[in-house]
């Protein structure tokens, strides 16, 4: 290595590491570890950790559903139009997600814009497992749509040229050409997603409620328990942290390796 | 959140924390507290299930308030305050919004037996919740929630935006919205708010005292606190 | 050869480059001319990449275009067999066809061997062989094709041109090579076009 970073780059870096590792290393240090089985075992964390992995994977769903369809949309654009979407993709990530819980209630709620109409069906997405896919899928689009736009951008145009010229319509060209071309890209974006959706709190809180078994996700039941029983909830905080821990490992070198040996060539 | 000047040692702002059904009479107890002490009083809310461990943590607090003896026993029980006096007490009544399903609810038995309401109710954990599960208990009656909210606030803020029908709140968080309907519960259930002074905080103390003057039950009377 | 070649008359303007060429019902065409002449932009418009230009087709539009672009542009999440065959599958051919005319074809510009490698495993050479391969799979009507055995190693580029030349010529379709190099003139008898 003869590009090796000054010694006080390696100063200034540490001080990072440490504000992000310290919590970590505390959470894992406050463990009762005699006692994980029981914390883990109750009914109120075993509902929650279910919940949580439905609501945040059916999240996850629907931002590639539908996000791909706007990344695309998103990336060809350079009007005014596409300004304006694309800055309200951007919003959930700037507001505090318990304002995003009070718009979605505004929107969505029974005697919201949407939800007015929908309660008219009788469908009330506040208070329901729906509203909780709902409040994640709107904090975690962002992320999924950000990630793919990017490479949609930054995709040589040349390649959709050569798939057009041979005959493929639009729609074969982005679903045999585009797509796996940017697959590391969709990848990262998901599993942003999914990080996100699992995390999420304020909005869900806001916008659906908390019950367990229905709402109640992880982090909320964390907040339940920190007011009852702490022990648990770091126990259940700890699940939450190996869980995304798990997942960063295990797609690191298949997702981003792909992505690595992509920028290599 | 707090950066410089914090601790009270340079005697610039002492906090109160204080459980979230007090919001209302905060400003008023703030200024009877800075007149009758000669200091800089800030009251920060949140449910009083959450003190214990604020305080663990070493939250700068010189004074506690908690909306139920419950949790006031954990926090003697911890050796985080002194001994505690009652302040007030409190009870649980239910209010619903004003549309048909909200005014067919007038009594407990009615809103348990609803099938159209949608009922939120505090979470177990808070003191509002633990007080709704003992009144349920005690009345034989089971509730089937929408939702179960981390505070008093919270959980009549659902009935406030329409999003639920009914809630089971404290009597004097009713009375702020006098828009909503309040229904009272025959053989409730009552909630002892208590004060104590946080160990080894100057101020504490005379914080407590002062929250047990007539002038301070005065304004907690004229806010539907009932004397302890 | 008795199939109908493709003619075209191209007027094109962008920036410093003014096309204005008409193309005959030949075999074979060749457009040579100096960088920045607009060979590539006479492709490009041939190949209706380009929205400004404006391409009269006397005998009518060909059915079917095969496209090498200079810089190739293999798909890069494909495999180089399944480049080859993305062209066929586009024109809506047969599995069974498809399979069987990417075999032909992998032996024809001698990358067999690689069939499963992805683009960026293998060399330029190799990735210039996959693309004319990729272009002339579905037999199309109309061949572009942009500095096409450029970068085949010296040692085997004629015997790869020649090959390629007479599937071309034998499929009946009609090829305008974009080149600096004079042996693809000799070996495919173009007309040559000088761009300037």
């Amino acid at each position: 290595m003869t590009n090796r970073p000054p010694h006080w780059v390696v100063a200034i870096a540490v001080v990072p590491a440490i504000v992000l590792g310290a919590p970590l290393f505390a959470l894992l240090w406050r463990l009762p570890w005699s006692d994980l089985g029981g914390a883990l075992r109750s009914e109120a964390a075993k509902s929650a950790l279910g919940l949580s992995l439905i609501t945040s994977l059916s999240a996850t769903v629907l931002c590639v559903l539908f996000g791909l369809p706007l990344a695309w949309l998103l990336s060809t654009g350079t009007g005014v139009m596409t300004r304006v979407i694309r800055a309200l993709c951007l919003l959930p990530i700037v507001l505090p997600p318990v304002v995003g819980g009070v718009a979605l209630l505004l929107a969505f709620g029974r005697r919201g814009v949407v939800g007015q109409w929908l309660a008219d069906f009788g469908i009330q997405l506040s208070f329901s497992t729906a509203g909780v896919i709902l409040a994640q899928f709107f904090v975690s689009l962002p992320f999924f749509v950000l990630s793919v736009e990017a490479a949609l951008r930054q995709m040589d145009i040349e390649f959709a040229e050569v798939a057009q010229v041979h005959g493929a319509s639009p729609t074969r060209v982005f679903t045999a050409v585009t797509v796996p071309s940017i697959a590391p890209a969709i990848a990262a974006g998901s599993v942003l997603a999914w990080a996100r959706a699992l995390g999420e709190f304020g909005a869900t809180v806001t916008f659906a409620g908390s019950l367990q078994g229905r709402t109640q996700t992880l982090p909320l039941a964390v907040f339940n328990l920190l007011e009852s029983d702490p022990a648990d909830a770091v126990v259940l905080s700890a699940v939450l942290v190996v869980l995304a821990v798990a997942v960063l490992v295990v797609l690191r070198d298949r997702w981003f390796g792909v992505l690595r040996s992509e920028v290599q060539r | 959140m707090c950066f410089a000047g914090c601790g009270g040692s340079s005697g610039s702002v002492v906090d109160v924390l204080a459980a979230s059904s007090y919001t209302d009479v905060a400003d008023e107890l703030e200024t009877l507290l800075e007149d009758d002490l000669g200091i800089n009083v800030r009251f920060s809310f949140g449910s009083s299930g959450a003190f214990l461990e604020q305080l663990n943590q070493g939250a700068p607090a010189a004074a506690v308030i908690t909306a139920d003896d419950k949790t006031m026993r954990r926090l003697e029980s911890a050796k985080l305050v002194d001994a505690s006096i009652a302040i007030n007490r409190n009870d649980l009544i239910i209010v619903t919004s004003d549309s048909d399903v909200g005014r067919a609810i007038n009594s407990l038995v009615d809103l348990a037996a609803s099938d159209d309401a949608v009922t939120v109710v505090c979470a177990d954990s808070a003191p509002c919740g633990a007080a709704t599960d003992q009144l349920l208990k005690q009345a034989g009656l089971t509730l089937s929630p929408a939702s179960r909210e981390p505070n008093v606030r919270a959980t009549l803020t659902k009935v406030i935006l329409g999003e639920a029908d009914a809630a089971i709140v404290y009597g004097t968080d009713a009375r702020v919205h006098p828009d909503l309907r309040s229904v009272e519960i025959v053989d409730t259930v009552d909630v002892i708010g208590r004060a104590a002074a946080v160990k080894g905080k100057t101020h504490g103390s005379d914080i407590v005292e002062s929250l047990r003057s007539a002038a301070a039950m005065q304004i907690l009377a004229d806010a539907g606190f009932s004397a302890p | 050869m008795t199939a109908a070649r493709v003619a075209a008359s191209i007027e094109f303007a962008r920036g410093e480059i003014h096309l204005r060429l008409d193309l005959p019902d030949v075999p074979f065409v060749a457009l040579t001319g100096p960088n920045g002449a607009g060979k590539t932009s006479a492709l490009r418009c041939l190949a209706g990449l380009e929205q400004a230009a404006h391409v009269e087709w006397p005998d009518g539009e060909p059915a079917s275009r095969g496209y090498l672009p200079q810089r190739v542009m293999l798909y890069p999440a494909m495999s180089l067999a399944d480049n080859i065959a993305s062209s066929m599958r586009f024109a809506g051919l047969s599995k069974a066809s498809i399979a069987e005319r990417t075999a032909e074809l992998l032996d024809l510009v001698d990358i067999a061997a690689l069939a499963r490698r992805r683009p960026h495993e293998v060399s330029g050479g190799q990735r210039q062989r996959t693309g004319l391969a990729r272009a002339i799979a579905a037999t199309p009507k109309l061949l572009l094709l942009d500095e096409p055995f450029s970068a085949i190693d010296v040692a085997s580029r004629a015997r790869v041109r020649a090959r390629i030349v007479k599937h071309i010529a034998e499929s009946g379709a009609s090829c305008v090579i974009a080149t600096h190099d004079p042996n693809d003139l000799e070996a495919t008898d173009a007309a040559s076009i000088v761009l300037s």
